[in-house]
């Protein structure tokens, strides 16, 4: 049995396993981490050998730390990332260039049918009838999308919205409440099968899902990291938040809204949660913590959304910013 | 952003075909633009 796991920010962890009689035999990892001293390899090797397959993540790990003493060095990895990747090789997870993935820039829909659209387009590559899909939202109108569990009446000024010309609607994942306008926000879903983050616990699984993006934050000049729950920040502030949700059929939505322009002012208005938090940190460090995208990069939306980081447009970069 | 994904992983072009978005447009009409579903925690 065969897992890989590219730990978020790390090195490439493999386990390759031979299991006889729900037991692993002999355990073989192997990546292009960073391990001293030298037999420490085989001493991983040796802790995986005799493990029912059962064992959960932190039992495995806690096995992989226990025959490594203090004079060990991973770099890249940890006992965790081993663990993870024997997870996945039991689990019979698979990789992403396992799957052939399809690209859409979506036309500019209404909020409720872009919600509508998540939940059938995860449908679909469930039930195997699409490939796992990137999808890149446009907005049709401005709007407020509160979390699957989030209180109506507390997170949204309902005066402000309609004032605003803000449309309100509730998607079907976790989180907090966001405030869209058109050309403002960088939103896109991935559909993805389960099998893709196999192994992997909740927490992971966000780090694991959006390690490209960081990459391409990265390769754009942006210092941005991830953070756990499920955030994108960056040294200037946070760029982004992600949502899941599970689907009973095998798929997983991803789905993950960037700022790339914000109006304060306007979100101030619609967004009772905005209030509090930023009568915690006070105005300038809530001003400090908008637009980062634009602001950070001197790029317009488009090229931000097409960057492939190996051609960004020095001319576009605005000076001074 | 996308040129990074398709440089990682392959990405080729795709689409959302009608029967799709009429499938997703019925669910608006059942469920997301329900005032049921909006409030479903008021």
């Amino acid at each position: 049995m065969h897992g890989e796991y590219k730990v978020p920010g790390g090195k490439l962890v493999v386990a390759d396993l031979d299991v006889v009689d729900d037991h692993v035999r002999t355990a073989q990892i192997s990546g292009d981490f960073f391990l001293e001293p030298d037999d420490a390899l085989e001493r991983i090797n040796g802790a995986l050998a005799g493990l029912p397959i059962a064992l959960p993540a932190a039992q495995i790990a806690a096995r992989v730390r226990g025959v490594l003493g203090d004079g060990v060095e991973m770099l890249g990895f940890s006992p965790e990332a081993v663990a993870v990747a024997v997870r996945r090789a039991l689990t019979g997870a698979t990789g992403w260039r396992d799957h052939e993935w399809e690209f859409v820039h979506d036309v500019p829909r209404e909020p409720a049918l872009q919600m509508a659209l998540d939940e059938v387009l995860t449908e679909q590559v469930g039930s195997g009838e699409r490939p796992p899909t990137l999808r890149v939202w446009e907005w049709a109108s401005n709007a407020v999308i509160i979390g699957s569990f989030q209180s109506l009446r507390n997170e949204v000024d309902l005066d402000g919205a309609a004032r605003h010309d803000v449309t309100v609607v509730r998607r079907i994942s976790g989180g907090g409440a966001m405030f869209v306008e058109p050309g403002n926000t960088i939103t896109y879903s991935l559909y993805v099968p389960e099998s893709l983050v196999s192994g992997l616990s909740f927490i992971e699984s966000y780090a694991f899902l959006d390690d490209w993006v960081i990459g391409a934050l990265n390769d754009l000049g942006i210092a941005a990291t991830y953070q756990p729950i499920n955030d994108i920040t960056s040294p200037a502030g946070k760029i982004a938040g992600a949502a899941q949700k599970r689907f009973a059929g095998g798929a997983v939505l991803h789905h993950v809204t960037m700022a790339y322009d914000m109006d304060a002012g306007k979100m101030l208005d619609v967004l009772r949660i905005g209030r509090e938090k930023l009568s915690d940190k006070g105005t300038t460090s809530a001003n400090k913590r908008v637009d980062p995208l634009r602001s950070q990069t001197g790029l317009d939306r488009a090229e931000v959304i097409l960057a492939d980081g190996r051609h960004v447009p020095e001319p576009l970069r605005s000076p001074g910013w | 952003m996308v040129g990074t994904f398709r440089n990682r992983y392959g990405l080729q072009a795709g689409d959302i075909d009608a029967a799709t978005v009429e499938l997703a447009q019925e669910r608006v009409a059942e469920k997301f633009g329900t005032e049921e579903w909006l409030t479903r925690v008021p």
